[in-house]
């Protein structure tokens, strides 16, 4: 009997094609944007997320505890605890740590003749920072070191282009050091980084580790260590187990110190959420559409097909299937597209340069890579196919409506 | 002895706007015995499409009550009645008889499909009976591929090919030309001598009702003959 | 004996006229090398004194206003300084202690003594077109840059001052002109570092006060397009050098203390 229903509902729409294809078509066209949407938007929020991991605080970072209160020189992480132990073995020991860089950082001013501005001074190991984050992918122009006196300084490019420095330009950073004396040290600049960490970009000058312990006047400590996981780690177990080693510390996840990133995901999810429920919504007005016409066209087929002796279940299973496999084609359909041009912008992502000066504003990159998630699929299924379940009662209920004797009738 | 179909004090009237109401059909009494040819006949509307449409099942009288075959329609809830009509009773309609989404053979085969017959018996059912009626060829046709009198032979197989024990057919012939008429009304009494199901037809063609055993003629609702021919 | 007599012949007719050659050819270089860092000690000297108290008038004019403040400042060498802000009411009684690299500045309508961060250096000093830095760090100009005479002219010195290497100063180059007479500025001109003038301080007025020179009138103007028709006009009123001053001005507590 299902066979039956089934082939009645095949007969049917195949009978009305043109129309058929176009609410197949409806729905796969806003089933592949949102897709595409979903990828695209997804991408970039985990770009940003990884900019700034990569770039700053890794996937753990660890502070003496009340730096990020307080993050003044006299919170620093001491090389060697009290007790004998150093911060770099133990993370040196642990295998779920990849790798770890140390920081010593202070505010401060950075000035040229003509132009100053507040900054973050950044003490720290080239070499260590490229095989932890590879920050030196995020080299605009110039050379990724701070050169053979290591004297020089690598700036963020919005610095660089507020202070309308380039390199080899001379820079006067001023700060107070840990005896609180207001200290200056000029630099040259070698190099221009592009992080898409706004923070970053706009607010921070690199100089050498070395350099910025005579800077400040700290020998024996840094004030962060940015620490990277192997793939596959539980970041939640490292933090509590590194916690755990040093109670003096803080240590932080990532989505701890960025909680704004982790609002962009937040509203990011209630958006796919929203766009979700428009296509929801339009694969099943578009359903509920053609199959109310549909039904009401055919209000003397189906009175025929009560009159030999269908029942109205089998009527509503036929016209159930229908709705079901324009729904199910329009998902196959649009499924295909979206994962298709999501592969697509994956591999050679999507460049939205033309909007880029707005997306640098929120630390966006203009090239997007996109995401591809399962999740995507299985919730554009559930929401199409509940779409053309729901979206049938109406047309259903007319069916019900249907007395045999009457629609013969009428002629 | 109790007849095939039994008609009661049937009566039912139609309200069509604001206060205005019309008696279809006042008192009708009739007893109909297996394996006849009737036809109910009288000026159009006297009421035979509502006869027709009470005994089959399609609507339900205000009072008075239907036995077919020992079998109380009337009281039977709208479940029972379609599984009454589908096993017992073939319907022939004055026009848009067949299901425009299936072939010839398929909407012979529907009401079988629907009683669960496996499609080995279907097939080989509604071959035999296109045989009888002369459609084999237009098997594979979908009803906007035929004519008007292929149109309702196919409907006749339709009508018995699920052994129906009655079969009730609504001014069969009233949208056919006069050769293709007379065609039809043999076809169904070939098929009510051959397969012994009852036949009730309606028509106010003289021609075709000179062809039935039995005449019922209604007028104002009202049973005015019923005599055999 | 032999050496000294060989010596005197050999002076006589050969070596004091090379020796004269040489002295004339090198004379310029020579000479010039020396005077010119002599040259901008004896500047700074002149221009610090050991000690200094001096009454100042300082005019801040920009595009929209003008504004008058006076002052007294204590200073011993570049190290020490106490000024005390004494017209107008709005601002009187505001302190700045200066001493050893580190700023403080007492406010008295919020009776809160505050050290100046790095961050403040850069700020204008007073709402004048001095910064806090320049307060603080005028010593420099011997220390951190190297000196070259680019011209001379009968009355002046025209000399450069490029930073050293390891200076941190955010200027590309200094150009001064010095009177020979008084050995004072007459004209500081400073540049960035694609030698586009950012500012001009000139010294003038020079007068005499207890027995030393002193320009009496210092002019800047900076030149960029922001800054356009502003200027800070510092006039010395009155100056007393080398006197004695209590050590006590230099104390934080002196902040509050002299402040009334």
């Amino acid at each position: 009997m299902f066979r039956f229903a089934m082939k009645m509902a095949w007969a049917s729409l195949a009978r009305r094609a043109t129309r058929s294809l176009m609410v197949v078509l409806m729905i796969s066209v806003s089933l592949w944007s949102l897709l595409l949407m979903q990828g695209v938007y997804d991408g970039m929020t985990e770009q940003m997320i990884n900019n700034a991991i990569r770039s700053d605080s890794g996937d753990v970072s660890l502070f003496r505890r009340g730096y990020r209160l307080d993050p003044s020189l006299e919170n620093v992480i001491p090389d060697t605890f009290p007790d004998g132990r150093k911060v770099e073995d133990v993370l040196g020991m642990d295998g779920r740590v990849g790798s770890f860089v140390k920081r010593l950082q202070q505010n401060g001013v950075v000035a040229t003749a003509r132009y100053s501005r507040n900054i973050m001074i950044y003490g720290v190991a080239l070499a260590a920072e490229k095989k932890h984050g590879q920050l030196q992918r995020y080299l605009l122009t110039g050379h990724y070191g701070f050169g053979a006196k290591r004297k020089g300084a690598i700036v963020g490019y919005r610095l660089a282009e507020r202070l309308h420095v380039t390199v080899g330009s001379k820079l006067i950073l001023s700060c107070q050091n840990s005896s609180s004396d207001v200290v200056s040290i000029s630099v040259r600049v070698n190099g221009i980084l592009k992080t898409n960490n706004m923070s970053f970009d706009e607010g921070s000058v690199f100089i050498d580790l070395d350099l910025a312990e005579d800077f400040f006047g700290v020998h024996q400590g840094v004030s962060q260590i940015s620490v990277m996981m192997n793939e596959g780690k539980d970041i939640g177990e490292l933090q509590l187990a590194l916690q755990q080693s040093f109670p003096g510390l803080d240590v932080m996840r990532w989505d701890e110190m960025y909680p704004a990133l982790m609002q962009s995901r937040v509203i990011m999810n209630g958006f796919k959420s929203v766009v979700s429920l428009i296509i929801f919504g339009v694969s099943g007005l578009g359903i509920l559409g053609v199959m109310m016409v549909s039904i009401i066209e055919r209000r003397r087929e189906i009175g025929i097909m009560l009159a030999l002796g269908t029942e109205f279940s089998q009527i509503r299973i036929m016209v159930l299937i229908e709705s079901l496999i324009m729904g199910f084609s329009g998902f196959v359909a649009g499924s295909l597209l979206g994962w298709v041009s999501l592969l697509y912008f994956r591999s050679y992502g999507l460049d939205l340069s033309m909007f880029s000066e707005a997306f640098e504003e929120f630390g966006m990159d203009a090239v997007t890579y996109a995401l591809i998630q399962p999740g995507y699929f299985l919730s554009a299924f559930t929401a199409i196919l509940s779409a053309a379940v729901i979206s049938v009662y109406f047309p259903l209920r007319i069916v019900s409506k249907v007395i045999p004797a009457r629609i013969i009738n009428e002629i | 002895m109790t007849a095939f179909l039994t008609v009661r004090h049937i009566a039912k009237s139609f309200h069509l706007d604001k206060d205005v109401t019309v008696s279809a059909l006042r008192d009708i009494n009739l007893d109909i015995d297996r394996g006849e040819f009737v036809v109910i006949s009288g000026p159009s509307g006297s009421g035979k499409t509502t006869l027709l449409n009470i005994i089959g099942g399609l609507d339900v009288p205000d009072s008075g009550e239907v036995i077919l075959d020992g079998l109380k329609l009337t009281g039977l809830s709208e479940r029972s009645l379609s599984r009454v009509r589908r096993d017992h009773i073939g319907f022939v309609f004055q026009a848009y008889n067949l299901l425009p989404v299936l072939t010839a053979r398929e909407n012979i085969e529907y009401v079988m499909r629907l009683q669960g017959v496996k499609g080995e018996r279907c097939r080989i059912r509604s071959a035999e009976i296109s045989e009888k009626l002369g459609i084999v060829s237009l098997l594979d046709k979908l009803p906007n591929q035929l004519s008007g009198g292929q149109q309702q032979r196919v409907a006749v197989a339709r009508s018995v090919a699920a052994t129906p024990r009655l079969v009730l057919a609504d001014e069969p012939t009233a949208n056919l030309d006069s050769k293709s008429a007379i065609a039809l009304i043999d076809m169904m009494e070939k098929l009510n001598q051959e397969e012994g199901v009852t036949v009730i037809f309606s028509s106010h063609d003289p021609m075709v009702i000179g062809k039935a055993r039995r005449s019922v003629v209604l007028k104002d609702g009202k049973l005015v003959a019923n005599n055999a021919i | 004996m032999a050496r000294s007599m060989w010596y005197n012949k050999k002076m006589d007719y050969f070596m004091k006229p090379m020796l004269l050659v040489v002295f004339l050819i090198l004379h310029p270089f020579v000479i010039r090398a020396e005077s010119v860092d002599e040259v901008i000690r004896k500047v700074v000297e002149n221009l610090n004194g050991n000690t200094a108290v001096m009454d100042i008038r300082m005019v801040v004019k920009t595009s929209r206003a003008e504004r008058r403040m006076e002052m007294k400042s204590y200073s011993i060498g570049n190290e020490k300084s106490f000024i005390k802000i004494t017209y107008p009411k709005k601002d009187k009684g505001i302190t700045f202690l200066k001493v050893n690299k580190g700023m403080w500045q007492y406010v008295p309508r919020i009776e809160k003594i505050i050290k100046i961060p790095a961050s403040m250096m850069l700020q204008s000093w007073m709402g004048s077109d001095f910064s806090n830095d320049d307060l603080v760090k005028e010593s420099s100009l011997y220390d951190d840059y190297e000196h070259k005479m680019i011209q001379e002219t009968d009355e002046l010195y025209q000399v450069e001052l490029l930073p050293k290497e390891d200076s941190a100063v955010v200027w590309g180059k200094i150009v001064m002109l010095v009177s020979k007479k008084y050995l004072l500025p007459t004209m500081v001109s400073y540049f960035d570092e694609a030698s586009v003038l950012v500012r001009q301080l000139s010294y003038g007025n020079v007068r005499s006060f207890s027995g030393k020179n002193y320009p009496s009138l210092w002019i800047m103007k900076p030149t960029t397009s922001d800054k356009k028709g502003h200027e800070t006009r510092i006039t010395v009123l009155d100056a007393v050098f080398d006197g004695r001053i209590s050590d006590e001005y230099f104390t934080k507590r002196a902040l509050k203390r002299f402040s009334r």
